[in-house]
């Protein structure tokens, strides 16, 4: 099967101007995004994420390299009938907020009854029905984010792309939002996510890419992103806490952490010493500790 | 269909713009009807209102796309199945409705200041329509402009455009001068009399081709610009 999205050695480069140097947003990037998965898409600001996003629905064109979204090439409109996008910066027309859903509905080629029934469904799934009728530039930015959330979904898309989606919404809403992803999930439709929402994307993505400087950094299933390759901990008892280095130990349980390489020699040294194994398990880290590690930054700190 | 929703929708995002140069259209074409005028007079008051709609006609068009950028609405537009070229022609229907409510309302002021000097109501109509053709092409020039050209520069450069059509025109022999739509145009408008107008079919079908060139040029241009980034 085909990947739903396809960047293939993208390179993009913004113009020099006057006093303006150029900018290379993205450089040889490359990635696939398969149907029927939520693949999460993190970077600091400036990386080249929403670039990313753009040149998907050719808004821009690449410098070089090419790519190929639903089976098409770069910015194809028909396409775009199957794709629902949310912008990082909510941007929409001053209307109520029903005839603005309805609005894009049609723009993707939707006519009653079909529309007027998937207006209506969205507006209930975003819980945006009691604010139907007011004005969408009136609204919270949280609710205004719901309202673009529910313009990107009225066509029924194979593909959303989501530039930030919940960084304006309260705790109830990302839980929302949240079990939205995982049931269009499940209905074998994709989500490529952009957040800086660490936590929700560990939870919710099934593949992680880290981009940083216009370049992929990191890919892969986000289990095995977190399973550190590097340290393993292992938990025993009835053994001395000072037989290791950096032991914690509670209830005459020992917690210490060592390095892969030397896992069989700290067991062995746990069963000489006649303790008992508990459990020796890959040491397990937030994506903000790879995310910080792979960005160079130390949490608090400059650059490493 | 889609092309008629964006026009519609950019109809109401210039509603107040448009309300605005109709009340004065009313407002000041009332007043000076009512305190009584001469068949010159009232040729001059319909000419003056309908180049008043030129100039919003190229400003609206300068703009348009500059402030779908600036304001990022331009993404949400094209993330859906719409091409640029639509896109562009939305724009251009959505100014063309707005001026014509101008235009229903500039015929209809004529027909009032026609009744009052007992002059024949059908050619304020036509001069309408002559207008309508104007603001065609102003719309169309400078909508070409702003795929490039900031806002005020792309008004100025369809002002430009449009002013060195008329020169030409003036010193073109007479065979060459239906040839050129903008100058034809502003000749039957220099012509008018409330007792008739001068538009002939070849004058009508060369402002359309005008236009329609504008048109297939500015999607060219626009075809090939980043969207992406905000414009200031």
């Amino acid at each position: 099967m085909p990947p739903v999205l396809e960047y293939q050695n993208v390179t993009k480069e913004y113009r020099a101007a006057w006093r303006r140097p150029m900018v290379r947003a993205l450089e040889e990037f490359s990635l696939t995004v398969d149907r029927g998965e939520i693949f999460g898409f993190l970077g600091p600001n400036g990386a080249g994420k929403t670039t990313a996003m753009h040149l998907a629905l050719g808004f821009t064109r690449p410098t070089r390299g090419r790519g190929r979204m639903l089976g098409a090439r770069f910015g194809n409109p028909k396409t775009r009938r199957r794709v629902g996008f949310v912008a990082e910066n909510v941007a929409l027309y001053h209307r109520p907020t029903r005839k603005l859903v309805r609005f894009y509905g049609a723009l993707n080629g939707l006519r009653d009854p079909q529309l007027a029934s998937a207006t209506r469904e969205v507006l209930e799934t975003m819980e945006l029905s009691e604010a139907a009728d007011r004005n969408a530039g009136k609204l919270s930015r949280g609710m205004l984010q719901r309202v673009a959330l529910a313009q990107a979904l009225v066509n029924d898309p194979d593909l959303l792309l989501l530039d930030e989606p919940t960084s304006a919404l309260d705790p109830l809403g990302r839980v929302a939002v949240r079990e939205l992803l995982q049931r269009f999930r499940a209905a074998g439709k994709t989500v490529f996510l952009s957040s800086h929402l660490l936590s929700e994307i560990e939870t919710v993505c099934d593949r992680v890419a880290i981009i940083h400087r216009g370049r992929l950094r990191r890919l892969g299933r986000t289990h095995e992103l977190l399973e550190s390759a590097e340290q393993v901990e292992i938990v025993a008892r009835r053994i001395q806490a000072h037989a290791f280095a950096g032991t914690t130990a509670v209830d005459g349980l020992v917690r210490f952490v060592v390095p892969v390489r030397q896992q069989r020699a700290a067991i062995e040294r746990v069963w000489s010493s006649g303790g008992e194994l508990i459990r020796v398990n890959p040491l397990r880290r937030s994506l903000e500790d790879i995310f910080l590690e792979i960005v160079g930054e130390k949490p608090g700190g400059g650059e490493a | 269909m889609s092309i008629l929703l964006l026009g519609v929708n950019f109809l109401r995002e210039q509603r107040w713009g448009l309300i605005v140069l109709v009340a004065y259209l009313l407002v000041f074409g009332g007043a000076f009807l009512a305190g009584g005028a001469s068949a010159e007079d009232f040729s001059v008051l319909l000419r003056s209102l309908g180049s008043y709609g030129i100039a919003f006609a190229g400003l609206m068009a300068a703009s348009a796309l500059h402030n779908e950028r600036r304001t990022r609405r331009v993404l949400s537009v094209l993330s859906k199945g719409i091409t640029r070229a639509e896109y562009l022609a939305g724009a251009l229907c959505g100014i063309m409705l707005a001026l014509g409510i101008y235009s229903l309302g500039l015929g209809a002021m004529g027909t009032w200041g026609a009744l009052r000097i007992h002059a024949p109501v059908l050619p304020a109509w036509e001069l309408a329509g002559l207008f309508m053709l104007a603001f065609l092409i102003a719309a169309s020039v400078g909508q070409f402009f702003s795929t490039f050209l900031h806002p005020m520069l792309a008004v100025s450069a369809a002002a430009l455009l449009l002013s060195a059509e008329v020169l030409l025109g003036s010193r073109a022999e007479a065979s060459m001068q239906a040839l050129i739509p903008g100058y034809a145009i502003y000749l039957s408008l220099l012509q008018f009399s409330p007792a008739a107008v001068s538009v002939t079919l070849q004058t009508i079908l060369m402002a359309l081709a005008h236009a329609a060139a504008f048109w297939v040029a500015s999607c060219i241009v626009f075809s090939v610009r980043d969207v992406s980034a905000a414009v200031e």
